[in-house]
């Protein structure tokens, strides 16, 4: 055998190694025959785990270095991904949606949320106690963002964060948006309240310490409380614009591992880069250009909840969103590149330099408490954070579309109230945040929509012309007969990408495909409602536990707008029920 | 038997794995605790069995879990240090870690010597305790791998007003410096080695004369022994040239004394993006005891640095032209003080002083581009360079001729600190083939 008919030997053998995961060995569709509870089983009672301890620049040498590696050495992840089929997430139900969780709490997701709702975010309706003094428990010496912790008349406790001298509103207007927004997306987060202090409302409590570096302490004094307020930015009447952020509940035990799961908690079972509320965190955190959303930035607390001891999960620190870096506005390449960045560094060194990053020269408004956030140049694919994280690696389209799905939800009318909490003092400022969210969201509309086929809301109705008023206009071009029932079912759906105006009113091929593959038949139809019952009653009668025999797989494509192309096609598994109902089973998108 | 094993990683890999999982159960009516627990609810065996990975993935992943084992032995010191803040009294730089236990200090890092030590490494012992932080007594030892030695002590930075000062005494051996030959036309086989140990007490001292101009001037006493390289490799200077060259073995003692002005406007003095630095100098040197030697040295340089359209980028340029005059009746200079050009300071193409002469002409230009930056605050940065050199070392630079010029080009990378370069990499070519640089310092 000579050496390229060996070589194609090896290619061929190859393929068919390929040929046979993918097809040969997958198990059959993961099917919802009952209805999928709402919650995940990640709160069972469990013994304290051990604190996780993270160091901030360790956090960003650890993922840009060390976590690539690992996962370069991941074969199955790379082999999977050379083959177009990327690994799907672990913690996702047979309907393509996540339970409620420790992690994720389905809001926006389940329904759309009020006004009041969104501007109450997860916060107490009462606040931290404005009527009394506010005793001074410790302060941070080191580090850049300067600030201290309260204890107010009601005991709780707060960490306050005032904005930057040069910046004012910038970090805490940022916050108070974000929080909003990421807890309607069903994000743990902490309680963030927007408050004016006077400084004479400060006592500095008798046990007040400042901790310095290598965990020494040291008393906290006027003189350190004085030099904080200095570098804080004053209101009209001399109060200072803080947040305040309430401690959380629980025993904070450290930050969440983006990469395999956390040791000592045997909730924690699914690797974090497979759960698809941290895969799909990227495409908020590209909403909200949330650059920094690295593991620092985020929390687990031990929590007793209705009697139960578990980890809870939080994202942190949101001040750091919206263009605002905190203690100044953004870099002009956050958003755009990595810290460090080799793809990037690799064009300029190839180059000589001569390739000019994009994100050089970007036009960014000059408005009070808006940071660098733009819309006109972002990329929801190209969004990049701070440093590769595991998690926004294994992201995949359906993954995407989840969350941009979610973000969709949030109208014009939702971002004027979360931008509302900021209280920018400038009605400008206000209204570029509100303009910018919604067309950032667009883009992330626009383009996630357009990867998968974004028909969602599948369910079975007992008349079309009740569902919607849409008849059967398609025409049967092949397909099973039989007698239709009294009362006619359809299957309907929402096209997203009609209904947000992306695409114009389009066609929807759908193939019917029943057990052991056989074809039941396939209509081309304008409607989003799809009558069901000629293939159903194809079925026959089979045996109450014959569930294969059960089932009826409907493969819809949709047109593309002026292209004789069709979408990738999604796949909805219909199982009829021994009592003669049908659900929807599976939901299977293909990207 | 190979293409089975194809198949079989193929199948290993690819198949769908975890998650076989359906919907969940809700867990079991909550029971309310008093106390923390100590153990699992059977349960979790059940949720943790639901979501393990397939055997198969797991033996795919073998591969992978021994890959990461060496990456976790490199990365665990640095864990350590971060995370856990061992409060250990060593700060690492790049290429340099100083130690301070109370007023005393340690400052090693790495740092060669001459033209062909190898990478070496300096100790330096530093005391600021008793005297002020503005005396500091440092005394210091560095050896290279290929037996460079050097011993010194010496007070550093000695501020009197607006001038600066220092003093130092110094021992270094030197047992294989490089010699071609002398003039541009010396051939890159004709190299020899030659031995150096040298004694130096040196006083130095700038005042400032306006904001950007400083006077500067310097009187030192030395004492050089020329002897047989050391290096197997190649011949010594007396095998290869005729005796009759100045400075090929014996001792010599030296007065120097000069002075010159210095004009820096530079935005950063180890890596500038803008500004300009210009320096005039004149040394006189006098043998000592029978050393017959008094000559005279002048330099002038100038360097420019000019800011590029575009995000960071800058053009800088270099020309330094050195004269020897050697006065009336006394012998030649000795080789070992000539003008030496060649290596990463100058023409980068070719070996460390690779061309000796009485007089030298160096030239640079350097496009300086960004790579990366961290953030422009910090100064943290990695920038590259292209580059061009030329220069000769010629008997007398009035009668240069355009073919004894020398040329090189190449390409590095620059890391950056907020206060200039750290560490640099360049490659250069030239007619005598391309050579690799790493140093500490820039060429300008």
């Amino acid at each position: 055998m000579t050496g390229h008919a060996t070589h194609r030997a090896w290619v061929r053998a190859a393929c068919l190694g390929l040929a046979l995961a993918l097809g040969g060995c997958g198990p059959h569709p993961r099917l919802a025959l009952d209805p999928v509870p709402l919650q995940d089983d990640d709160r069972y009672d469990i013994p304290e785990p051990p604190a996780l301890v993270r160091d901030d620049y360790y956090d960003l040498v650890d993922y840009t270095f060390f976590k690539q590696i690992e996962q370069a050495a991941d074969l199955p992840r790379n082999l999977r991904r050379l083959a177009g089929k990327p690994k799907q997430a672990d913690n996702v139900t047979p309907l393509d949606e996540i339970q409620d969780s420790s992690w994720f709490t389905n809001r926006m997701g389940r329904r759309k949320l009020t006004p009041p709702e969104i501007a109450q975010g997860g916060n107490r309706p009462e606040g931290p106690d404005m009527a009394h003094h506010w005793t001074i428990v410790s302060g941070k010496a080191t580090g850049v963002t300067p600030g201290f912790t309260i204890q107010d008349a009601s005991g709780a406790r707060y960490v306050i964060k005032p904005d930057p001298m040069d910046f004012p509103e910038l970090a805490t207007g940022a916050d108070m948006i974000a929080t909003r927004l990421f807890w309607a997306a069903g994000y743990n987060v902490t309680e963030d309240y927007l408050v004016r202090v006077h400084p004479e409302q400060l006592d500095i409590g008798p046990k007040a310490s400042v901790k310095l570096q290598l965990g020494k302490k040291r008393p906290f004094t006027a003189a350190d409380l004085d030099r904080i307020l200095q570098h804080c930015p004053r209101e009209p009447d001399g109060s200072i614009r803080v947040l305040a952020s309430r401690f959380l509940a629980g025993k904070i035990v450290g930050s969440i591992p983006f990469l395999g799961v956390r040791k000592g908690d045997p909730n924690d079972v699914i690797r974090h880069e497979h759960r698809r509320e941290l895969r799909g965190y990227k495409v908020f955190c590209a909403w909200l250009n949330h650059n920094d959303s690295r593991e620092i930035n985020s929390l687990d607390s031990y929590v007793n909840e209705d009697g139960r001891h578990f980890v809870k999960h939080y994202v942190q620190d949101l001040n750091a969103t919206l263009g605002s870096a905190s203690i100044y506005p953004n870099l002009r390449s956050e958003g755009y590149e990595y810290i460090v960045d080799f793809g990037e560094m690799g064009k300029s060194l190839a180059t000589l330099g001569l390739y000019e990053r994009p994100w050089t020269k970007l036009e960014f408004p000059v408005l009070r408490g808006v940071g660098k956030f733009e819309a006109a140049h972002f990329e929801p694919f190209s969004w990049k954070p701070n440093y590769p994280c595991p998690p926004f690696e294994n992201m995949t389209s359906r993954d995407a579309f989840w969350a941009a799905k979610i973000i969709m939800r949030f109208d014009d009318a939702l971002l004027e109230t979360a931008v509302s909490t900021a209280e920018y003092s400038d009605p400008a400022a206000r209204a570029y945040m509100v303009k910018t969210l919604g067309a950032r969201r667009d883009r992330i509309g626009r383009f996630w929509f357009g990867r998968v086929n974004p028909l969602d809301d599948f369910e079975i109705v007992e008349a079309p012309s009740a569902a919607g008023g849409a008849g059967l206009l398609g025409k049967v071009l092949s397909g099973a007969t039989g007698a239709r029932s009294a009362a006619p079912r359809s299957l309907r759906f929402t096209d997203l990408a009609l209904i947000h105006g992306f695409v114009p009113p389009r066609r929807y091929e759908v193939l019917a495909i029943g057990p052991h593959g056989k074809r039941l038949g396939m209509i081309v139809t304008d409607s989003n409602a799809v009558a069901i019952d000629a293939w159903i009653q194809a079925l026959g009668t089979p045996a109450a536990d014959d569930v294969n025999g059960r089932l009826v797989r409907l493969s819809i494509r949709s047109s593309l707008p002026d292209l004789p192309t069709w979408t990738p096609k999604v796949d909805v598994t219909l199982y009829l029920q021994p009592s003669g109902a049908v659900r929807v089973a599976a939901i299977e998108r293909d990207e | 038997m190979r293409i089975p094993v194809a198949i079989l990683i193929g199948a290993l890999a690819l198949a769908p794995s975890a998650g076989e999982a359906q919907t969940a159960a809700p867990p079991t009516a909550a029971v309310a605790k008093d106390s923390i627990p100590q153990r699992v609810e059977p349960g979790l065996a059940d949720r943790a069995r639901r979501y393990a990975r397939p055997t198969h993935e797991k033996i795919a992943l073998l591969p992978a879990h021994l890959l990461r084992l060496p990456f976790k032995i490199v990365n665990y010191p640095l864990e350590h240090y971060l995370i856990h803040k061992e409060p250990g009294p060593v700060t690492v730089y790049a290429g340099r870690f100083v130690t301070k236990i109370g007023t005393h200090g340690v400052d090693v890092r790495l740092q060669g010597q001459g033209s062909g030590s190898g990478v070496g490494a300096l100790v330096a012992y530093q005391f600021p305790g008793r005297w002020t932080a503005s005396v500091p007594l440092r005394i210091s030892g560095a050896t290279t791998v290929r037996g460079y030695d050097q011993i010194a002590i010496g007070l550093d930075s000695l501020h009197i007003g607006t001038a600066l000062g220092a003093v130092r005494l110094q021992y270094s051996e030197r047992p294989q410096e490089d010699f071609f030959g002398l003039g541009p036309r010396s051939a890159k086989t004709d190299r020899t080695t030659y031995q150096q140990d040298e004694w130096l007490a040196q006083a130095q001292g700038s005042v400032r004369l306006a904001s950007r101009l400083r006077l500067a001037a310097d009187i030192g006493l030395t004492r050089h022994d020329i002897g047989r390289g050391r290096d197997a490799d190649f011949p010594t200077v007396l095998q290869r040239f005729p005796a009759s060259f100045a400075g090929v073995q014996g001792r010599f003692e030296f007065l120097d004394w000069g002075a010159g002005l210095v004009y820096d406007s530079r935005d950063v003095a180890t890596y500038a993006r803008h500004g300009e630095w210009l320096a005039a100098r004149v040394q006189l040197t006098d043998g000592l005891g029978g050393t017959q030697n008094a000559y005279t040295k002048y330099s002038v340089e100038a360097q420019q640095f000019v800011a590029l359209p575009g995000f960071r980028r800058s053009l800088a340029g270099r020309v330094r032209a050195v004269v020897t005059d050697n006065r009336g009746g006394s012998a030649d200079v000795p080789l070992f003080r000539l003008e030496r050009i060649g290596g990463s300071r100058s023409l980068r193409g070719y070996q460390g002083y690779r061309f000796t002469e009485h007089d030298a002409l160096i030239g640079t230009l350097e496009y300086r581009f960004p790579i990366w930056s961290i953030e422009p605050a910090s100064g943290v940065a990695l920038d590259g360079v292209a580059f061009f050199d030329f220069g000769t070392a010629v008997p007398d630079l009035l009668d240069l001729q355009q073919r004894d010029l020398r040329s090189a080009a190449g390409i590095g990378i620059r890391v950056l600190s907020k206060r200039g370069l750290v560490f640099k990499i360049d490659n250069a070519w030239s007619p005598e083939g391309y050579r690799f640089h790493f140093g500490l310092r820039g060429t300008l």
